[in-house]
Protein backbone atom coordinates (compact mmCIF):
# COMPACT_ATOMS: atom_id res chain seq x y z
CA UNK A 1 0.00 0.00 0.00
CA UNK A 2 1.45 3.41 -0.96
CA UNK A 3 0.07 6.80 -0.09
CA UNK A 4 0.95 8.23 -3.52
CA UNK A 5 0.27 6.35 -6.76
CA UNK A 6 3.33 6.47 -9.16
CA UNK A 7 1.07 6.35 -12.24
CA UNK A 8 -0.58 9.58 -11.30
CA UNK A 9 0.57 12.78 -13.11
CA UNK A 10 3.16 14.99 -11.43
CA UNK A 11 0.64 17.75 -10.66
CA UNK A 12 -1.44 15.18 -8.84
CA UNK A 13 1.55 14.37 -6.65
CA UNK A 14 1.91 18.06 -5.96
CA UNK A 15 -1.67 18.34 -4.92
CA UNK A 16 -1.53 15.18 -2.81
CA UNK A 17 1.63 16.49 -1.20
CA UNK A 18 -0.47 19.29 0.18
CA UNK A 19 -2.43 16.80 2.37
CA UNK A 20 -1.38 15.20 5.58
CA UNK A 21 0.25 11.80 4.78
CA UNK A 22 -1.77 10.20 7.59
CA UNK A 23 -4.94 11.43 5.96
CA UNK A 24 -3.87 10.01 2.63
CA UNK A 25 -3.04 6.68 4.23
CA UNK A 26 -6.49 6.56 5.85
CA UNK A 27 -8.06 7.41 2.50
CA UNK A 28 -6.22 4.48 0.88
CA UNK A 29 -7.34 2.15 3.68
CA UNK A 30 -10.92 3.36 3.22
CA UNK A 31 -10.74 2.64 -0.50
CA UNK A 32 -9.59 -0.92 0.17
CA UNK A 33 -12.33 -1.37 2.76
CA UNK A 34 -14.91 -0.11 0.29
CA UNK A 35 -13.69 -2.65 -2.29
CA UNK A 36 -13.98 -5.43 0.28
CA UNK A 37 -17.47 -4.32 1.31
CA UNK A 38 -18.53 -4.02 -2.32
CA UNK A 39 -17.54 -7.66 -2.89
CA UNK A 40 -19.32 -8.71 0.30
CA UNK A 41 -22.53 -6.91 -0.59
CA UNK A 42 -22.58 -8.20 -4.15
CA UNK A 43 -22.28 -11.79 -2.80
CA UNK A 44 -24.96 -11.01 -0.20
CA UNK A 45 -27.33 -9.64 -2.86
CA UNK A 46 -26.89 -12.70 -5.06
CA UNK A 47 -27.59 -15.02 -2.11
CA UNK A 48 -30.66 -13.01 -1.06
CA UNK A 49 -31.84 -12.89 -4.65
CA UNK A 50 -31.55 -16.67 -4.96
CA UNK A 51 -33.55 -17.02 -1.73
CA UNK A 52 -36.26 -14.69 -3.02
CA UNK A 53 -36.50 -16.60 -6.30
CA UNK A 54 -36.86 -19.83 -4.31
CA UNK A 55 -39.61 -18.36 -2.13
CA UNK A 56 -41.45 -17.03 -5.20
CA UNK A 57 -41.23 -20.48 -6.80
CA UNK A 58 -42.65 -22.10 -3.63
CA UNK A 59 -45.49 -19.57 -3.50
CA UNK A 60 -46.33 -20.19 -7.17
CA UNK A 61 -46.33 -23.95 -6.58
CA UNK A 62 -48.54 -23.60 -3.50
CA UNK A 63 -51.00 -21.42 -5.43
CA UNK A 64 -51.14 -23.94 -8.23
CA UNK A 65 -51.70 -26.79 -5.74
CA UNK A 66 -54.42 -24.77 -4.00
CA UNK A 67 -56.19 -24.27 -7.33
CA UNK A 68 -56.03 -28.02 -7.91
CA UNK A 69 -57.57 -28.66 -4.46
CA UNK A 70 -60.79 -26.95 -5.71
CA UNK A 71 -61.69 -25.16 -2.45
CA UNK A 72 -64.92 -23.95 -4.11
CA UNK A 73 -66.19 -27.51 -4.26
CA UNK A 74 -65.71 -27.85 -0.50
CA UNK A 75 -67.49 -24.53 -0.10
CA UNK A 76 -70.53 -25.99 -1.88
CA UNK A 77 -70.46 -29.22 0.10
CA UNK A 78 -70.35 -27.67 3.57
CA UNK A 79 -73.79 -25.98 3.53
CA UNK A 80 -75.18 -29.21 2.07
CA UNK A 81 -73.66 -31.23 4.91
CA UNK A 82 -75.18 -28.74 7.36
CA UNK A 83 -78.60 -29.19 5.74
CA UNK A 84 -78.24 -32.96 6.04
CA UNK A 85 -77.39 -32.69 9.74
CA UNK A 86 -80.41 -30.42 10.29
CA UNK A 87 -82.59 -32.98 8.52
CA UNK A 88 -81.18 -35.77 10.70
CA UNK A 89 -82.04 -33.81 13.84
CA UNK A 90 -85.56 -33.11 12.53
CA UNK A 91 -86.21 -36.71 11.40
CA UNK A 92 -84.91 -38.15 14.67
CA UNK A 93 -87.02 -35.80 16.73
CA UNK A 94 -90.16 -36.52 14.71
CA UNK A 95 -89.63 -40.27 14.93
CA UNK A 96 -88.96 -40.12 18.68
CA UNK A 97 -92.13 -38.12 19.28
CA UNK A 98 -94.20 -40.54 17.19
CA UNK A 99 -92.78 -43.57 19.00
CA UNK A 100 -93.31 -42.01 22.44
CA UNK A 101 -96.90 -41.00 21.60
CA UNK A 102 -97.70 -44.49 20.31
CA UNK A 103 -96.11 -46.10 23.36
CA UNK A 104 -98.14 -43.85 25.66
CA UNK A 105 -101.31 -44.68 23.75
CA UNK A 106 -100.47 -48.40 24.05
CA UNK A 107 -100.16 -48.07 27.81
CA UNK A 108 -103.51 -46.29 27.97
CA UNK A 109 -105.41 -49.03 26.11
CA UNK A 110 -108.35 -50.48 27.99
CA UNK A 111 -108.10 -54.25 28.49
CA UNK A 112 -111.86 -54.51 28.56
CA UNK A 113 -112.15 -52.92 25.11
CA UNK A 114 -113.01 -55.66 22.52
CA UNK A 115 -111.20 -53.65 19.83
CA UNK A 116 -108.01 -53.45 21.89
CA UNK A 117 -106.06 -55.88 19.66
CA UNK A 118 -106.73 -53.86 16.50
CA UNK A 119 -105.90 -50.60 18.28
CA UNK A 120 -102.68 -52.09 19.61
CA UNK A 121 -101.77 -53.35 16.12
CA UNK A 122 -102.33 -49.88 14.66
CA UNK A 123 -100.15 -48.27 17.31
CA UNK A 124 -97.38 -50.81 16.81
CA UNK A 125 -97.56 -50.14 13.07
CA UNK A 126 -97.10 -46.42 13.79
CA UNK A 127 -93.96 -47.34 15.71
CA UNK A 128 -92.71 -49.41 12.76
CA UNK A 129 -93.40 -46.53 10.38
CA UNK A 130 -91.53 -44.11 12.62
CA UNK A 131 -88.53 -46.46 12.80
CA UNK A 132 -88.15 -46.31 9.01
CA UNK A 133 -86.44 -42.90 9.46
CA UNK A 134 -83.31 -44.93 10.24
CA UNK A 135 -82.72 -45.72 6.56
CA UNK A 136 -82.81 -42.10 5.43
CA UNK A 137 -80.70 -40.99 8.40
CA UNK A 138 -78.12 -43.59 7.38
CA UNK A 139 -77.97 -42.14 3.86
CA UNK A 140 -77.73 -38.58 5.17
CA UNK A 141 -74.93 -39.50 7.57
CA UNK A 142 -73.04 -41.17 4.70
CA UNK A 143 -73.19 -37.91 2.73
CA UNK A 144 -71.86 -35.90 5.69
CA UNK A 145 -69.08 -38.44 6.22
CA UNK A 146 -68.14 -38.14 2.52
CA UNK A 147 -67.85 -34.34 2.84
CA UNK A 148 -65.71 -34.70 5.98
CA UNK A 149 -63.44 -37.21 4.23
CA UNK A 150 -63.11 -34.83 1.28
CA UNK A 151 -62.10 -32.00 3.60
CA UNK A 152 -59.73 -34.25 5.54
CA UNK A 153 -57.90 -35.39 2.40
CA UNK A 154 -57.55 -31.82 1.12
CA UNK A 155 -56.27 -30.53 4.43
CA UNK A 156 -53.77 -33.39 4.47
CA UNK A 157 -52.58 -32.37 1.00
CA UNK A 158 -52.33 -28.74 2.08
CA UNK A 159 -50.25 -29.85 5.05
CA UNK A 160 -47.97 -31.81 2.70
CA UNK A 161 -47.55 -28.78 0.44
CA UNK A 162 -46.70 -26.64 3.48
CA UNK A 163 -44.12 -29.25 4.46
CA UNK A 164 -45.44 -29.35 7.99
CA UNK A 165 -46.27 -32.38 10.03
CA UNK A 166 -48.96 -32.51 12.67
CA UNK A 167 -48.07 -29.94 15.27
CA UNK A 168 -49.47 -30.47 18.73
CA UNK A 169 -52.77 -28.60 18.91
CA UNK A 170 -52.87 -25.84 21.44
CA UNK A 171 -55.65 -26.19 23.98
CA UNK A 172 -57.21 -22.94 25.10
CA UNK A 173 -58.60 -22.40 28.58
CA UNK A 174 -62.23 -23.05 27.56
CA UNK A 175 -61.35 -26.32 25.81
CA UNK A 176 -59.24 -27.41 28.77
CA UNK A 177 -62.16 -26.75 31.10
CA UNK A 178 -64.52 -28.73 28.85
CA UNK A 179 -62.08 -31.62 28.91
CA UNK A 180 -61.64 -31.38 32.66
CA UNK A 181 -65.40 -31.41 33.15
CA UNK A 182 -65.86 -34.21 30.58
CA UNK A 183 -68.39 -32.13 28.68
CA UNK A 184 -67.07 -33.15 25.29
CA UNK A 185 -70.01 -35.39 24.52
CA UNK A 186 -70.28 -39.16 24.48
CA UNK A 187 -67.18 -41.03 23.38
CA UNK A 188 -67.27 -43.12 20.22
CA UNK A 189 -68.12 -46.69 21.17
CA UNK A 190 -69.23 -45.94 24.69
CA UNK A 191 -69.52 -43.41 27.51
CA UNK A 192 -66.52 -41.30 28.48
CA UNK A 193 -66.67 -42.66 32.04
CA UNK A 194 -67.60 -46.27 32.66
CA UNK A 195 -70.59 -47.06 34.84
CA UNK A 196 -68.26 -48.96 37.20
CA UNK A 197 -66.21 -45.82 37.75
CA UNK A 198 -69.34 -43.77 38.34
CA UNK A 199 -70.56 -46.34 40.87
CA UNK A 200 -67.17 -46.27 42.56
CA UNK A 201 -67.49 -42.50 43.13
CA UNK A 202 -70.67 -43.08 45.12
CA UNK A 203 -69.51 -46.08 47.14
CA UNK B 1 -104.58 -67.68 0.38
CA UNK B 2 -102.12 -64.91 1.33
CA UNK B 3 -99.99 -63.38 -1.38
CA UNK B 4 -96.21 -63.81 -1.16
CA UNK B 5 -93.78 -60.93 -1.54
CA UNK B 6 -90.03 -61.27 -2.01
CA UNK B 7 -88.29 -58.29 -0.38
CA UNK B 8 -84.71 -57.38 -1.36
CA UNK B 9 -83.33 -55.04 1.30
CA UNK B 10 -79.75 -54.88 2.62
CA UNK B 11 -80.66 -53.27 5.95
CA UNK B 12 -81.93 -55.74 8.53
CA UNK B 13 -83.79 -52.98 10.39
CA UNK B 14 -85.55 -51.76 7.25
CA UNK B 15 -86.33 -55.32 6.19
CA UNK B 16 -87.99 -55.98 9.56
CA UNK B 17 -90.10 -52.85 9.23
CA UNK B 18 -91.12 -53.52 5.62
CA UNK B 19 -91.90 -57.21 6.21
CA UNK B 20 -94.02 -56.38 9.26
CA UNK B 21 -95.97 -53.85 7.20
CA UNK B 22 -96.59 -56.39 4.42
CA UNK B 23 -97.65 -59.03 6.95
CA UNK B 24 -100.05 -56.57 8.55
CA UNK B 25 -101.46 -55.84 5.08
CA UNK B 26 -102.11 -59.56 4.62
CA UNK B 27 -99.11 -60.47 2.49
CA UNK B 28 -96.41 -62.97 3.51
CA UNK B 29 -92.98 -61.41 3.11
CA UNK B 30 -89.75 -63.29 2.42
CA UNK B 31 -86.62 -61.25 3.03
CA UNK B 32 -83.35 -61.55 1.10
CA UNK B 33 -80.33 -59.38 1.81
CA UNK B 34 -78.46 -59.31 -1.53
CA UNK B 35 -79.24 -59.47 -5.26
CA UNK B 36 -77.74 -62.96 -5.70
CA UNK B 37 -80.07 -64.36 -3.02
CA UNK B 38 -82.99 -62.59 -4.69
CA UNK B 39 -82.13 -64.24 -8.00
CA UNK B 40 -81.94 -67.66 -6.33
CA UNK B 41 -85.26 -67.13 -4.52
CA UNK B 42 -86.97 -66.06 -7.75
CA UNK B 43 -85.68 -69.18 -9.52
CA UNK B 44 -86.68 -71.45 -6.63
CA UNK B 45 -90.05 -70.11 -5.52
CA UNK B 46 -93.30 -68.58 -6.67
CA UNK B 47 -93.97 -65.01 -5.62
CA UNK B 48 -96.82 -62.57 -6.22
CA UNK B 49 -94.74 -59.42 -5.76
CA UNK B 50 -91.08 -58.47 -5.93
CA UNK B 51 -90.02 -55.53 -3.72
CA UNK B 52 -86.59 -54.07 -4.48
CA UNK B 53 -84.48 -51.58 -2.57
CA UNK B 54 -82.48 -49.33 -4.93
CA UNK B 55 -79.12 -48.86 -3.25
CA UNK B 56 -77.57 -52.12 -2.13
CA UNK B 57 -73.89 -51.76 -1.19
CA UNK B 58 -71.96 -51.20 -4.44
CA UNK B 59 -75.04 -52.01 -6.51
CA UNK B 60 -77.87 -49.99 -7.99
CA UNK B 61 -80.93 -52.17 -8.54
CA UNK B 62 -82.26 -49.76 -11.16
CA UNK B 63 -79.31 -50.64 -13.38
CA UNK B 64 -80.17 -54.36 -13.19
CA UNK B 65 -83.95 -54.29 -13.57
CA UNK B 66 -83.86 -56.33 -16.78
CA UNK B 67 -82.37 -59.35 -14.99
CA UNK B 68 -85.01 -59.14 -12.24
CA UNK B 69 -87.78 -58.71 -14.82
CA UNK B 70 -86.53 -61.73 -16.73
CA UNK B 71 -86.56 -63.93 -13.62
CA UNK B 72 -89.80 -62.52 -12.23
CA UNK B 73 -91.75 -63.04 -15.45
CA UNK B 74 -95.13 -61.31 -15.08
CA UNK B 75 -94.79 -60.84 -11.30
CA UNK B 76 -95.32 -57.16 -10.41
CA UNK B 77 -92.21 -55.29 -9.23
CA UNK B 78 -92.20 -52.52 -6.62
CA UNK B 79 -89.11 -50.32 -6.18
CA UNK B 80 -88.33 -48.47 -2.95
CA UNK B 81 -86.61 -45.21 -3.86
CA UNK B 82 -85.01 -42.51 -1.75
CA UNK B 83 -84.77 -38.89 -2.89
CA UNK B 84 -81.31 -37.34 -2.97
CA UNK B 85 -81.19 -33.63 -2.10
CA UNK B 86 -77.68 -33.34 -3.54
CA UNK B 87 -78.92 -34.54 -6.92
CA UNK B 88 -82.37 -33.20 -7.84
CA UNK B 89 -82.29 -35.07 -11.17
CA UNK B 90 -81.88 -38.45 -9.46
CA UNK B 91 -85.65 -38.67 -8.92
CA UNK B 92 -86.37 -38.23 -12.62
CA UNK B 93 -83.55 -40.63 -13.45
CA UNK B 94 -85.02 -43.28 -11.11
CA UNK B 95 -88.50 -42.82 -12.58
CA UNK B 96 -87.25 -43.24 -16.13
CA UNK B 97 -85.20 -46.31 -15.28
CA UNK B 98 -88.19 -47.80 -13.44
CA UNK B 99 -90.47 -47.17 -16.43
CA UNK B 100 -87.96 -48.69 -18.83
CA UNK B 101 -87.61 -51.71 -16.50
CA UNK B 102 -91.40 -52.16 -16.49
CA UNK B 103 -91.65 -51.55 -12.75
CA UNK B 104 -95.27 -51.63 -11.57
CA UNK B 105 -95.06 -49.70 -8.29
CA UNK B 106 -92.83 -47.01 -6.83
CA UNK B 107 -92.47 -46.69 -3.06
CA UNK B 108 -90.63 -43.42 -2.31
CA UNK B 109 -89.06 -43.42 1.15
CA UNK B 110 -90.23 -42.71 3.77
CA UNK B 111 -93.42 -44.63 3.11
CA UNK B 112 -96.22 -45.59 5.48
CA UNK B 113 -98.41 -48.58 6.16
CA UNK B 114 -101.21 -47.12 4.01
CA UNK B 115 -98.82 -47.10 1.01
CA UNK B 116 -97.97 -50.78 1.54
CA UNK B 117 -101.66 -51.60 2.03
CA UNK B 118 -102.52 -49.89 -1.25
CA UNK B 119 -99.82 -51.82 -3.10
CA UNK B 120 -101.12 -55.09 -1.67
CA UNK B 121 -104.63 -54.19 -2.86
CA UNK B 122 -103.28 -53.30 -6.30
CA UNK B 123 -101.37 -56.60 -6.43
CA UNK B 124 -104.59 -58.48 -5.58
CA UNK B 125 -106.39 -56.61 -8.38
CA UNK B 126 -103.53 -57.31 -10.77
CA UNK B 127 -103.64 -61.06 -10.17
CA UNK B 128 -107.43 -61.14 -10.33
CA UNK B 129 -107.34 -59.42 -13.72
CA UNK B 130 -104.53 -61.73 -14.80
CA UNK B 131 -106.51 -64.84 -13.79
CA UNK B 132 -109.65 -63.55 -15.52
CA UNK B 133 -107.69 -62.99 -18.72
CA UNK B 134 -106.20 -66.49 -18.50
CA UNK B 135 -109.63 -68.04 -18.02
CA UNK B 136 -111.11 -65.97 -20.88
CA UNK B 137 -108.41 -67.05 -23.28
Amino acid sequence: MSAVDATRPAFAADILGMFDPELLRMTAVSEELLELLDGFFSRLDRHASDEMVGIARDIAQTRSELRRLCPNQIGDSLPQAGAELDAITRDTETATNTILSAAEALMDLDEADPGMKDKADDLVMRIFEACSFQDLVGQRVSKVVRVLEQIESRIARLSEIGGGGDAAAEVDAAEQRRRDLLLNGPAVGGPETSQAKVDAYFN
Amino acid sequence: MAKRALVLEDSRTQATIICKMFQKAGCDAVWVQDPASAHEALKAGQFDLLVLDVFIEGYNTLDHLSSFRELAGNVPIAVMTAGRIDDPESGADALNKARRGRVNFLLPKPFYFDDIKQICEDVDAYWQAHTSQAIAS
